[in-house]
């Protein structure tokens, strides 16, 4: 780390990020059993970045063979995609009861199916086979349910991914805007 | 060398006849009300002051900057805002300089980086492991009408590594902190230049090291000292080679007027021992007392009862303080 401090003055008023990656990350527990108490999840999560524009809406014909909601990472990594990273995990997870508040918790097993989570920008991305241990929480704020993560398995649950369930299935969402530097390219 | 150098000019100015006279005094003058210090209340504060100024006033001031963030000011960033700023790995930013509308202004750039980690059961033999890190480096302030809430200029890291286990516990810390620091979320009094390194560690016994010095712009230690500087080792272990009475090393304040006033304790360094300069009957003793020293110049014992020391005055931080993610930094969360 070489902290150079800007000199006096070299600071325009009010300056804007020169880039920002706009993060969308989502996803799906479907519980087990059917009207538990569960025990087991199997789902997904999707992890998609652009730069310097949000997330296109989807068109009429669009689908995810289409690339909405997910691109296929191709498309990632070229100069002229605005798609920073695509990343898709399957989950799976079995219960534990540590996640105090929590309806249900498990740990919840991160495989990459598709993408490189070292092209995304969250540092807290899991890496592929990472497990975390999540819980659902609800009312965690008034009128909002979460995800909590055993940050670092220090036993301290932090909200996650707002989220909500339904019946058998838990959808969580959480989306960011953050500046980044990209090297611009020589002329 | 002086004493050497009055007699040369008096051997001198008789030889030749001079009118030159020379006459001083055999003991050099001490600063005025010297005799009015009370230095064992004096140097408690000091080092009061010195084991507390570590990387969590820099960290203090932070975390107080961040809950001050409003959307887009300051501007976030992952990892560094500019390399030719700051040549950072990972980690998470801000850069900018704006005015939220209630006023509180952000001017500078800020980074940070936490790790932590937990590991193993604490009812087994084996027990738990945790550790934990921060570094954090900023040339920035932060300010409102009331005035400066948070200025910083320069580095801060620390590390923290716990271990319980059954019947078992243990815990190291080290902090660095190298800057100037201001505001009234991270310091009580004003502002301050301070460069301090600190190991402690605790279990069955603890101990800790203090290295560094401190100033301060404005305020004054007893009204009257405006600089401490130290290199210590405590320890309060009852082992037949250990002294939990008092340190080894010394501690020193400074007034205004480049007045040092050094207390020395038991030898720091195997060096310290063979210190012609600093060697006395006192010095070696476990005791309490160290032996204090003007501009150089032995000026008789200072005793100190140390227990303030262990008395909850050292403490590390908890594994909660290392918890800092992306999320905490920002509060764009929207849901499904």
């Amino acid at each position: 780390m070489t902290w150079i401090p800007p000199e006096s003055g070299a600071v325009d008023n009010d300056q804007t990020p020169a880039h920002l990656a706009h993060v969308y990350q989502e996803g799906t527990w479907e519980l087990g059993p059917p009207a538990g108490p569960y025990t087991s999840l199997s789902g997904v999560l999707q992890v998609l970045e652009y730069l310097d524009q949000e997330r296109p809406t989807p068109g009429p014909g669009d689908t995810a063979e289409t690339g909405f909601p997910l691109v296929d990472t191709a498309d990632t990594g070229s100069s002229d995609s605005p798609l920073l990273c695509s990343v898709a995990y399957a989950l799976s997870g079995v219960a534990i009861d540590s996640c105090p508040g929590c309806d249900f918790a498990f740990e919840v097993t991160h495989t990459v199916t598709m993408g490189n989570p070292n092209d995304c920008h969250d540092p807290d991305l899991p890496a592929d086979g990472a497990i975390l241990s999540l819980g659902f929480a609800p009312d965690y704020e008034p009128g909002q349910d979460w995800l909590l993560l055993d940050y670092g398995d220090s036993g301290l649950w932090l909200p996650w991914y707002p989220a909500l369930q339904f019946a058998d299935n838990v959808d969580f969402a959480w989306e960011a805007t953050i500046g980044i530097y990209v090297e611009e390219e020589e002329e | 060398m002086m004493l050497l150098l009055l007699l040369a000019c008096k051997q001198g100015a008789a030889d030749s006849d001079s009118p030159l006279v020379l006459v001083t005094d055999s003991e050099p003058a001490l600063p005025e009300g010297f005799d009015e210090i009370d230095f064992a209340s004096v140097y408690t504060a000091a080092l009061s002051t010195l084991i507390t100024a570590d990387t969590r006033l820099a960290w203090a001031g932070h975390i107080g900057t961040l809950a001050r963030a409003a959307p887009g000011c300051p501007d976030w960033y992952v990892g560094s805002p500019d390399p030719e700023v700051l040549d950072a790995e990972g980690g998470l930013s801000w850069s900018d300089t704006c005015t939220q509308d209630d006023g509180t202004t952000f001017s500078g750039a800020a980074w940070w980086s936490t790790t932590l980690t937990v590991d193993g059961d604490p009812t087994t033999a084996e027990g738990q492991s945790t550790t934990g890190s921060r570094a954090f480096a900023a040339a920035a302030t932060i300010e409102d009408q009331d005035g400066v809430l948070f200025a910083f200029d320069g580095e801060a890291t620390d590390a923290l590594s716990l271990t319980d286990a059954a019947g078992y516990s243990a815990w190291t810390w080290s902090s660095e902190l190298l800057g100037t620091i201001d505001g009234a979320l991270a310091v009580e009094s004003g502002g301050m230049r301070v460069e301090t390194y600190l190991f402690a560690s605790g279990g069955e016994s603890q101990s800790f090291e203090l290295r560094g010095n401190l100033y301060w712009f404005e305020d004054l230690l007893d009204g009257r000292f405006d600089s401490l500087a130290a290199d210590l080792a405590f320890t309060d272990s009852a082992a037949p080679d250990d002294c939990a009475l008092e340190p080894s090393g010394w501690i020193g304040v400074r007034d205004p007027e480049a007045w040092w006033y050094d207390v020395v304790f038991q030898p720091r360094y195997t060096d310290d021992a063979v210190d012609t300069g600093t060697t006395n009957d006192p010095y070696s003793a476990c005791d309490g007392c160290g032996t204090l020293y003007v501009r150089g110049i032995e000026q008789g014992e200072v005793c100190m009862d140390f227990g303030f020391v262990w008395d909850g005055l050292l403490t590390h931080p908890t594994a909660e303080d290392y918890a800092l993610s992306l999320r905490d930094t920002l509060d764009t969360s929207e849901g499904p």
